[in-house]
């Protein structure tokens, strides 16, 4: 789902700060355990999608091996976001829940 | 704020793809360098990595289309393949702009011409309400002029007017500055330019009470006057200048706006000045024009009829000053000013309007042509995904684009047309002057074509969407090219071609014949090698009779010793150039004077008709003998001899010009001369009498000088001349009599010469429609026309096959131009002369050019077929 992939995405960036692309891809596998394998080849459309809307914003810059590569960090309108976002999740979740406990 | 980093992305070309490229190969590395940290092969892990990414060219793609406007970058990427297409059809694009750049610059040019002279509204306030008042009967050809004394009847009686005044040339000599100068002017009564609405630039209009004779003596200058003698000094007011040796006070400089095409000018205005117990102020005195405003909500038919009725009153109240017949001509200002030559413009809108169809016609065949042709192309791009709006989009382009070029194209035609235009064109046409290209006709003419490119060119975009794919794609496609609607289509549309410029030729052929037949005419007078000039013996020393009479014998003596000048004589009035049309009364004949015919009369020196080419025909001509103390004698023209005495000699019978009057002497005839034609070569003659300058005074003549060689190079010599009788004596309109001839045909000339280059513009449209129709179907026939010859067809029956496929849509195109031609000849009849609008050598001309013009553009692609080699195209099948 589209919507889960930037929850997840902007939630990396506030949590860890600047990361690039491949580094949000890594922490997300790790903290979830390796159950969660993001779809990558929708992952860049996304965070590119995700600057225009003003969520995120980029710059170029060297990785650890000294290699350039865009850096994505959050913005205030992208914490907004995140907050909506979450809450949605929250409403969501409870709302499977409830069906699923009904016998 | 991200449309606009997205619109400018645009513009960076491949920057962001390279950007995006670089940022998902570092993802990749990164990870293939994971794996490879895990211990597996450099390959493997490669694989492994992309393996894992994904659609490597969606995302790329994917993300790089979030940083963009993809619809704009999609229109970009259309304008360039129009572009680019256009450019690869060399040919075709071409033609297309070259038949669209001429049609729009050709119309924008004359429908500017014709706007300004034609259309515009005149530089006066309301000059809608503005109506020309004359005097008319039956004996009378060009009813222009009114009496004084019968302007004051009028202002009594008429009630559908605001107000009525007078006009009137006047023309004297500028003194006591310098060199003399003959001035051009008016004289006007007191109401005159406040019924045309224009105010005085400087000073003030003239008050009703310097209208009399008595207190006339002020002016008003004409801007261009004020600038060129008194360079535009405002100090001119209350200055005093001499005008034939008479102060007159500068009261009032006009406004450089008032161009008075109409009421002559441009030099000084002045009051009229009469009174009703003038002389020359009577009733039946017509030498004054009349221009009226009517008032508010009053229709040009009330108010004529209202003025009839007006002078119907007045003739009852003065049965003896007006002939029963007379009645008063109202016509609107406009009709007034344009004239005749409303026709001849009109027909030249018609001309336009024709060849802008023709264009169109032509426009469109190209265009379902490369529909046709492009068929596989625009079937491919559907098949591989391009929606139907993408096609029609990517056609607009490419119409639009051509469209564009040849609007800017057209634009610089037009920029260059209309100053020759101008130049080419009568001098006398109204409002010359006022003629330049026009935003508003430029834009609407663009609008025009470029909106019949892009309509036209949408067309087959249309059809060609809806493609059936695999007919369209097989190359076996039906022989005849395209589907049959296609075909027959394009056959229209030479035809209706055909048939347009069939119209067009048409017309200019009887035009041209006209001409032809005019300049045939006899104008009853010598042409070549006549120098005249107007002179005016203004001063103080020709004040008495005896003066002026001896000054125009000794004037003559001067002119005759100039080298170069064979003779030299003297007239009241010069062939084609205006007219003094006075009662013609026979002694033992008491007709009333309101009935008696009018002839045209001159008074002439003795050298008149020698100088002129006049023949004589019976009796003598005058000669010096004739004094003001010898017997008062005349001649009369041919045609008033003949038909005011049939059977009798008018030698010997005696004659009064101008007025029954039992006071005044009678006038013996003592000869018959050829006549003349005064109103030009498409009139009749008139009535003439002649009347002998030595027995009669009169200070402001014509001069005519029969010179050996080219008159205009004795312009100088007889200048100096002048000069040496009198330095205060100026001529006036110094030119050729040839010149003054052409100046009649002008009209007929330019309106024949726009419409030959309108002609030549459409058969050479014609001429590429029909070649584009046969070439087409030689190209699609040429597998039948290859099996043919192969089966024994020779090179003749191919050639006469192409031939009778162009001239069946050549003959079909000419039938209906007949008809339509003779539909609208009738619009062209008051322009003829000595043809019938259904000439049949004009028709056949035009048929004939016609069918050169369809057989010229056939031979091209007959000369294709014929030379088709028969194995080479079954070989390729």
């Amino acid at each position: 789902m589209q919507g889960t992939l930037d929850l997840l995405v902007l939630k990396t960036l506030a949590a860890r700060g600047r990361m690039h692309g491949y580094g949000i891809t890594l922490h997300i596998e790790q903290i979830s355990g390796n159950i969660l394998r993001l779809e990558e080849g929708s992952l860049y459309p996304a965070l590119h999608r995700m600057t225009q809307a003003g969520w995120v914003q980029s710059e170029w810059g060297l990785s650890d091996n000294k290699r350039r590569a865009r850096f994505y960090s959050i913005t205030a309108t992208g914490r907004e976001q995140l907050a909506a976002e979450e809450q949605s999740w929250e409403a969501l979740t409870k709302a499977v829940g409830r069906v699923l406990r009904f016998a | 704020m991200g449309l606009i980093r997205r619109f400018g992305n645009l513009l960076r070309g491949n920057a962001v793809q390279r950007e995006v490229d670089e940022e998902l190969a570092f993802h990749l590395d990164e990870r293939t360098r994971h794996y490879i940290g895990k211990g597996m092969a450099p390959e493997a892990a490669r694989k492994e990595a992309e393996r894992q990414f994904g659609s490597r060219t969606l995302s790329r793609e994917e993300t790089r289309d979030r940083n963009v406007l993809t619809g704009l970058e999609s229109v970009m990427r259309d304008l360039r393949y129009a572009i680019r297409s256009v450019r690869y059809q060399p040919g075709y694009s071409l033609v297309a702009i070259l038949i669209l750049s001429l049609a729009i610059g050709a119309n924008t040019a004359v429908f500017t011409v014709i706007q300004s002279v034609l259309l515009n509204s005149l530089p006066y306030q309301n000059p809608e309400g503005l109506v020309q008042l004359s005097e008319a009967d039956e004996n009378t050809p060009q009813p222009i002029t009114s009496s004084y004394g019968t302007y004051v009847e009028w202002r009594r009686h008429a009630r559908a007017f605001e107000a009525i005044e007078l006009y009137r040339g006047w023309t004297g000599t500028l003194s006591g500055h310098g060199q003399a100068t003959m001035l051009s002017g008016s004289r006007v009564t007191a109401g005159f330019f406040r019924l045309l609405g224009v105010e005085p630039l400087l000073g003030r209009d003239f008050e009703v009470s310097e209208d009399t004779p008595d207190t006339r003596y002020v002016v008003m200058l004409g801007h261009s006057f004020w600038q060129r003698r008194f360079g535009g000094s405002p100090n001119v007011l209350g200055e005093k200048i001499l005008i034939d040796e008479q102060p007159f006070e500068i009261v009032g400089v006009l406004p450089a706006s008032f161009r008075p095409t109409l009421f002559g000018g441009p030099d000084v205005w002045a009051p009229l000045g009469y009174h009703i117990s003038q002389s020359h102020a009577c009733r039946g005195c017509q030498h004054l024009r009349a221009v009226a405003r009517l008032s508010g909500g009053v229709s040009t038919e009330q108010a004529r009829a209202d003025i009839n009725g007006a002078h119907e009153l007045i003739k009852r109240e003065y049965p003896r000053d007006y002939r029963p017949d007379a009645y008063v001509r109202l016509t609107p200002l406009r009709e007034y000013l344009v004239g005749r030559l409303e026709g001849a413009l009109y027909l030249l809108v018609a001309a336009t309007g024709l060849l802008l169809a023709i264009a169109c016609a032509n426009i469109a065949n190209l265009c379902i042509v490369r529909a046709t042709a492009r068929k596989s192309e625009l079937s491919l791009r559907a098949a591989l995904g391009a929606g139907r709006m993408r096609i029609v989009r990517q056609l607009l382009f490419e119409s639009l684009l051509i469209a564009g070029v040849s609007g800017a194209v057209g634009i610089l035609l037009a920029v260059a047309g209309v100053p020759l235009l101008v130049q080419l064109a009568p001098p006398w046409l109204p409002r010359l002057d006022e003629i330049q290209l026009d935003g508003w006709v430029l834009g609407s003419c663009l609008a025009a074509s470029l909106l019949t490119a892009v309509g036209f060119g949408l067309l087959p975009a249309l059809s060609a969407s809806r493609l059936d794919l695999r007919s369209a794609l097989s190359s076996s496609a039906p022989g005849a090219g395209g589907t049959r609607g296609a075909f027959f289509s394009r056959q229209f549309l030479v035809g209706a071609q055909v048939a347009l410029a069939f119209v067009l030729v048409a017309g200019t052929s009887l035009l041209v014949r006209s001409l032809v037949n005019l300049w045939q005419v006899e104008p009853g007078f010598r042409t070549e090698n006549v120098l005249t000039f107007a002179l005016d013996l203004a001063n103080s020393r020709y004040r008495n009779d005896a003066a002026v009479l001896e000054a125009g014998r000794l004037l003559i003596e001067r002119l005759e010793a100039v080298p170069g000048v064979e003779s030299a004589a003297l007239t009241s009035v010069l062939p084609l150039m205006g007219f003094d049309r006075r009662g013609f009364h026979v002694e033992d004949r008491p007709i009333p004077s309101t009935e008696s015919p009018s002839a045209d009369t001159y008074w002439v020196s003795p050298h008149w008709f020698e100088t002129m080419g006049i023949p004589l025909k019976r009796g003598r001509l005058f000669t010096a003998e004739d004094t003001p103390d010898s017997m008062r004698v005349a001649l009369i023209g041919e045609t008033t001899a003949r038909q005011l005495w049939p059977d009798e000699d008018p030698l010997g019978k005696r004659i009064q010009l101008g007025g029954r009057n039992a006071d005044r002497p009678w006038y013996t005839i003592v000869g018959i001369v050829g006549d003349v034609r005064q109103y030009g070569l498409d009139r009749e003659p008139t009535l003439q009498a002649y009347q002998p300058a030595t027995q009669i005074p009169v200070s402001y003549f014509r001069v005519a000088l029969r010179t050996r060689g080219d008159p205009d190079l004795l312009k100088r010599s007889v200048q100096e001349a002048i000069a040496a009788f009198d330095s205060d004596l100026a001529p006036y309109g110094m030119q050729s009599m040839e010149a003054l001839l052409a100046g009649t045909l002008a009209e007929r000339r330019y309106v024949a010469m726009l419409l030959t280059l309108f002609g030549a513009l459409a058969l050479t449209l014609a001429a590429i429609g029909i070649y584009g129709v046969l070439a087409y179907v030689v190209t699609k026939r040429h597998r039948e026309i290859g099996v043919r010859m192969a089966l024994g067809a020779t090179v003749r029956n191919v050639v006469s096959m192409v031939l009778r496929q162009g001239g069946a849509c050549v003959a079909a195109g000419m039938a209906a131009g007949l008809a339509l031609a003779a539909v609208c000849a009738r619009f062209l009849e008051q322009m003829l002369f000595g043809v019938t609008p259904a000439d049949p050598l004009a028709l056949s001309l035009t048929a004939a050019l016609l069918g050169l013009c369809g057989l010229l553009a056939s031979l091209l692609p007959a000369a294709r077929a014929a030379r088709l080699d028969p194995s080479s195209v079954l070989r390729a099948e």
